[in-house]
């Protein structure tokens, strides 16, 4: 059990891009924390360094009180799950969850009760005997997870483990790590590129994008106060709802405007948004923040617009619905039994309390 | 559809007779050896048949003790071990380096070897002999393994290259956090892996070692160090006469390397990492 520092770590692999720029991060120990972004922003190097598979170019490591940049893999006490198993082939399922206790000199004994601790956790006690290529995938990572949980590592990492299962069993495999998360009480850095994993799992979500961290928070916080575009636009599905506008005065009111359509700011936000008087701003609003006026409770003319339906994506418990007027395409999230057809015109109640403006050049949150 | 399942059976039949036909025109000789091995001396030339009326077992202990076909045996057999037991080594080892390490040069030196996979071993006897004769290897049982590892070595590196290239990166990184240094990726992961590999570098090797008469010919002139091909040569020299006693030889020659080839290939098995990594 440790807490994991990131100093300023930076890393480039050709001495011109770097994979991974500045990042500071403290894991508390006992702390989930999801690192997520798109593919290639660095996520798995990162992951990688605090592994030590991967040099840092500069910046400090640190495991407990100890700095770990030249310390070997070995010795960090860490233990690591990847997307692709990585089993023994060669192994039986017992062999592979003992191979790092065998090579550390632990006792016969010690080693057997480990592995059948672990495999009854797991729920892989029938497989010990079998070789790794006769499980299914599930299986497969249940036994990865295993052979990180029997050495009782100060730091596991999760490196996308779950993203070769099929769906179901992601769901499962997500709230099974979870669960053991709780069990164990040990510091965990999880890795992914799917935001449900990371809205789900994570104490605390790190996004990132190019390399660079971009918020970290707690789930709650990273979806209603996103910190930039970026993360706003990166976290929900569907996603935010972006609209490329102005903001006037009306008054002692203020206005977002795009074209035809006008939309009144609160009170709130009036403040916040009053030196952004003539300036362009992007305006964000999530897809449930958007209603159909015949059953919005706070409908005025100064939050309603008209637009036209173009594709219904029934979900069942839901309804996403892709709408288009002369200044804007965005989606609303509406009540999966309301009657549209695509090509009809209808309302349209935006919840002004809970949009976010952004400035276009650098996409600071400017009302967070 | 009779009549497609009649053509079907009428070509599986000709097949068969064929394959039938390949069988016995290479097992007959073989089989006539080891019937001749069995005869007497007289029997040879006037029964034909393939089965011996007496059967005469000594020859093969006449072979293996008056004819120092036993000492051919061991030499041959100490040869070969020798020589496959330091190619795996060699090559596993330098496959491993060229496959997994990063070291200056390491490609140049990779092509060097596969360049020298193209000069026929025949073509550098001359340059051997020299050497050998330089080094006063002439006529010793080193002279005669060092230029087989040699031989041998090239393509066994480039086998096992292309299979160490294969065992996934992240196999390498669990490995390490599991806690094994670089020999013990090696030794724990990466050569389990290529036991299918070697398995064809063992028959390879054994089969070329076996039968490697040329050199052996070259180099040995005391009848002591001699190699059962030379020894054979000799055998049949010297004791023009013994027929029986030179089949006896010639079976358990080939004995040794069909032997060696069924036990090999248990290990030969297909998609040895299959199921390590999700494909
Ligand atoms: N071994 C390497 N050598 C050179 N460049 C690398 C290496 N590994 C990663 N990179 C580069 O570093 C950047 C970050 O890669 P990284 O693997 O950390 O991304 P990621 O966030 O894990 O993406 P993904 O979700 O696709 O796994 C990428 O631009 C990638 O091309
Ligand atoms: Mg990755």
């Amino acid at each position: 059990m440790a807490k994991v520092s990131l100093n300023n770590i930076s890393k480039t692999y050709d001495e011109k891009e770097y994979a991974v720029l500045n990042c500071n991060l403290e894991i508390e120990d006992r702390e989930f924390v999801v690192l997520v972004g798109p593919s290639g922003c660095g996520k798995s190097t990162t992951l990688r360094m605090v592994a030590g598979l991967e040099s840092v170019s500069s910046g400090e490591i640190m495991i407990g009180d100890m700095v770990v940049n030249h310390i070997p893999p070995k010795d960090r006490d860490i233990a690591m799950v990847f997307q692709n198993y990585a089993l023994y082939p060669h192994m039986t399922v017992f062999d592979n969850m003992a191979f790092g206790l065998k090579l550390r000199r632990f006792s016969k004994n010690e080693i057997s009760e480990r592995v059948l601790h672990a495999a009854k956790i797991l729920n892989i006690e029938p497989f010990l005997h079998r070789k790794p290529r006769e499980l299914s995938g599930g299986e497969r990572q249940r036994v990865a997870v295993g052979r990180a949980i029997v050495r009782k590592p100060q730091v596991f990492l999760f490196d996308e483990p779950l993203s070769n299962l099929d769906a179901k069993m992601r769901v499962q495999m997500r709230t099974e790590i979870s669960r053991l998360h709780k069990r164990l009480q040990t510091t965990m850095i999880y890795v992914t590129h799917d935001q449900v994993e990371a809205m789900t799992m994570g104490d605390r979500i790190v996004v990132m994008n190019k390399g660079e961290i971009q918020q970290v928070a707690d789930p709650l916080t990273i979806y209603e106060h996103p910190r930039n575009l970026f993360v706003a636009g990166f976290i929900g599905s569907p996603p935010m709802n972006f609209f490329s506008g102005k903001i006037i005065s009306a008054g002692s009111i203020l206005q977002f405007v795009i074209k035809g359509m006008s939309l009144q700011l609160t009170h709130e936000m009036n403040k916040k948004m009053h030196s952004y008087i003539n300036q362009e701003v992007i305006m964000g609003i999530r897809p449930e923040k958007i209603y159909d006026k015949l059953f919005a409770k706070t409908a005025t003319d100064t939050n309603t617009i008209t637009a036209s339906v173009e594709v219904v994506e029934q979900m069942g418990s839901e309804m996403f619905t892709y709408l288009k007027n002369e200044s804007a395409d965005f989606v609303a999230r509406l009540d999966a039994h309301e009657q549209l057809e695509p090509g009809q015109d209808m309302e349209l109640v935006f919840d002004m309390s809970k949009c976010h403006f952004f400035e276009p050049g650098t996409g600071i949150n400017l009302v967070d | 559809m009779y009549k497609n399942i009649e053509d079907l059976s009428l070509s599986k039949l000709g097949i068969h007779v064929f394959l039938i036909g390949v069988s016995i025109s290479c097992l007959l000789p073989l089989i006539w050896m080891i019937a001749s091995s069995l005869k007497t001396q007289d029997a040879i030339f006037t029964n034909m048949s393939l089965w011996p009326e007496v059967f005469k077992f000594s020859n093969y202990t006449e072979a293996w003790k008056g004819g120092r076909f036993g000492t051919y045996f061991l030499n041959s057999l100490f040869y070969t071990v020798t020589v496959i037991f330091f190619i795996v080594l060699f090559s596993s080892m330098a496959a491993f380096a060229f496959s997994r390490l990063d070291f200056p040069g390491k490609n140049i030196l990779f092509y060097m070897f596969i360049g020298v996979m193209m000069i026929p071993i025949p073509g550098v006897f001359v340059a051997i002999f020299v050497i050998l004769n330089k080094l006063s290897l002439i006529n010793t049982r080193v002279g005669y393994i060092l230029p087989q590892i040699n031989a041998g070595l090239p393509f066994s590196i480039y086998l096992l290259k292309t299979f160490f290239d294969k065992i996934p990166k992240e196999m390498e990184d669990s490995a390490k956090i599991d806690g094994c240094s670089k020999w013990q990726i090696y030794w724990h992961v990466a050569l389990p892996l290529a036991k299918s590999a070697i398995a064809v570098i063992v028959i390879f090797n054994a089969l070329s070692t076996w039968n490697e008469f040329l050199l052996a010919n070259l180099i040995f002139s005391d009848a002591d160090l001699m190699p059962l091909q030379v020894g054979l040569l000799k055998f049949q020299g010297e004791r023009v006469t013994e027929y029986p006693q030179l089949m006896a030889g010639m079976t358990m020659t080939t004995a040794f390397i069909i032997v060696t080839y069924l036990f090999m290939q248990r290990f030969i098995i297909k998609g040895i990492t299959a199921g390590a990594v999700k494909g």
